[in-house]
């Protein structure tokens, strides 16, 4: 589990990822229709997932 | 630990200590109040409106309906609630030598009929709704409420910033999502709060400054009659106020407004006093997910329902009318809200995360210390 201490991107990564999918799904899901609604809904979802698998792990 | 990090460290301590137990009280009464509309629909056994099912015409017969109803009483107000797929009318009954009676009449947005029974929706439902509302907004103390919670909305925001600044170092040597299980409980609630809280990081942004905001919908509202709307109604000073029968009907309001709502939906109709005392004041927005937030005020003269003047929202009412559906997840659906409940329950699992780590300092490693 614990590693030696890692670059700031391996650690910002995720993190980054989550964050910016979400703020776009949120754009998305507000302001969009169709497949991008749906597309937006997925993306805020995505956090809560990620969350979820790792507490499961 | 380096004097920047101490630093950091206290501002997360403090900030987040001084709002959470009102931060949990937020997130408690928010999980039910995310669902409000779609329970009353269930506990009433009401069907899902579509989306634009109350046009002009259907309120235009609902018009009908509440005075059949209650003879001699005039409608003077609408509220649509797409929601919970219901409309309210508000009509006044005017007695010579009495008071006037203010009256209510609720419709199914879906069918156009009156709610009547089980339909109103379970009896105990609406005030305890009103108690958990008015314990989110405001604490049952008005203004002053509003704004205590509107500043631990900013401490959240706070707690935040520091948080993310903390996370850095803290996971420097731990992979993405560790939860040391193995270790003692304390390191394994630090990364259950680690992990949960990065999660929900823009989730939990996003709802503290919408919250901030909604929590000034008062000050805002106050600000924008006292100025766009104010000078709209300026030609008007001075004039007679018409009595309530000389006032024309809301289908005669909304048919002097129909030329001004090419593409847009009513929302909402206020009678003359609401916004001045001359006019119906139709709250109106667009009829598609790119123009359902922006919504404009179209003012329609009392007396004769000739003048008709629209009046558009300044930004900072763009900003709190879009921060609403943010806010509470009311623009995708049941599975929106859904997930808003999700990320809502893991924001209550951070905050006692954090207030469990506060509890046990001292108990774990230093390393470990929140």
């Amino acid at each position: 589990m614990k590693h030696a201490p890692r670059r700031a991107w391996h650690v910002w990564a995720m993190p980054a990822a989550l964050a910016l999918g979400s703020a776009a799904g949120m754009v998305l899901g507000l302001f969009g229709s169709g497949l991008w609604r749906l597309l937006g809904g997925m993306l805020m979802a995505w956090p809560a997932a990620v969350g979820l698998w790792y507490l499961r792990r | 630990m380096s004097r920047r990090i101490a630093l950091w460290s206290k501002v997360h301590r403090w900030s987040g200590l001084a709002c959470t137990v009102f931060l949990l009280l937020l997130c408690v009464t928010g999980l039910p109040l995310v669902l409000r509309a779609d329970m009353d629909r269930w506990l009433s056994g009401r069907a899902a409106a579509p989306p634009g099912a109350v046009g002009l015409e259907q309120i235009e017969r609902m018009v009908q309906s509440a005075q059949r109803l209650h003879p001699g009483a005039r409608v003077i107000s609408a509220s649509i609630d797409e929601d919970a797929a219901r409309v309210s009318l508000g009509l006044v009954l005017l007695r010579a030598g009495e008071q006037a009676q203010a009256l209510q009449v609720r419709f199914n947005a879906a069918s156009g009929e009156v709610l009547t029974g089980r339909e109103q929706a379970w009896s105990g439902y609406e005030p305890f709704m009103e108690l958990l509302f008015h314990l989110h907004t405001d604490l049952f103390a008005g203004l002053p409420g509003a704004l205590f919670l509107g500043g631990m909305a900013l401490l959240f925001l706070v707690a935040i910033v520091s948080g993310v600044v903390l996370y850095g170092p803290f996971m420097q040597k731990l992979a993405f999502g560790t939860v040391r299980r193995e270790r003692s409980a304390r390191i394994r609630w630090l990364d259950l709060h680690n992990l949960l809280g990065i999660v929900t990081l823009c989730w939990a942004l996003m709802a503290g400054v919408t919250g901030a905001i909604n929590e000034l919908s008062m000050p805002l509202y106050r600000q924008w009659l006292g100025t766009d709307v104010r000078q709209a109604l300026a030609p008007w000073q001075g004039q007679p106020v018409p009595a309530p029968d000389q006032a024309v009907t809301v289908p005669d309001a909304l048919r002097a407004a129909r030329p001004l709502m090419a593409d847009q939906v009513l929302a909402r109709i206020m009678p003359p006093g609401d916004i001045g005392p001359w006019h119906f004041a139709l709250m109106v927005h667009g009829d598609t997910p790119q123009t359902a937030w922006r919504y404009d005020l179209i003012l329609v003269d009392a007396r004769t329902a000739t003048q008709v003047q629209r009046v558009p929202m300044p930004w900072y009412m763009v900003a709190l009318v879009l921060s609403r559906p943010f806010h509470f997840g009311s623009f995708g659906g049941l599975p929106l809200k859904l997930l808003w409940c999700l990320l809502d329950a893991m924001t209550i699992a951070v905050l006692g995360s954090g207030l469990y780590l506060w509890w046990s300092r001292g108990r774990g490693t230093g390393k470990a210390r929140a």
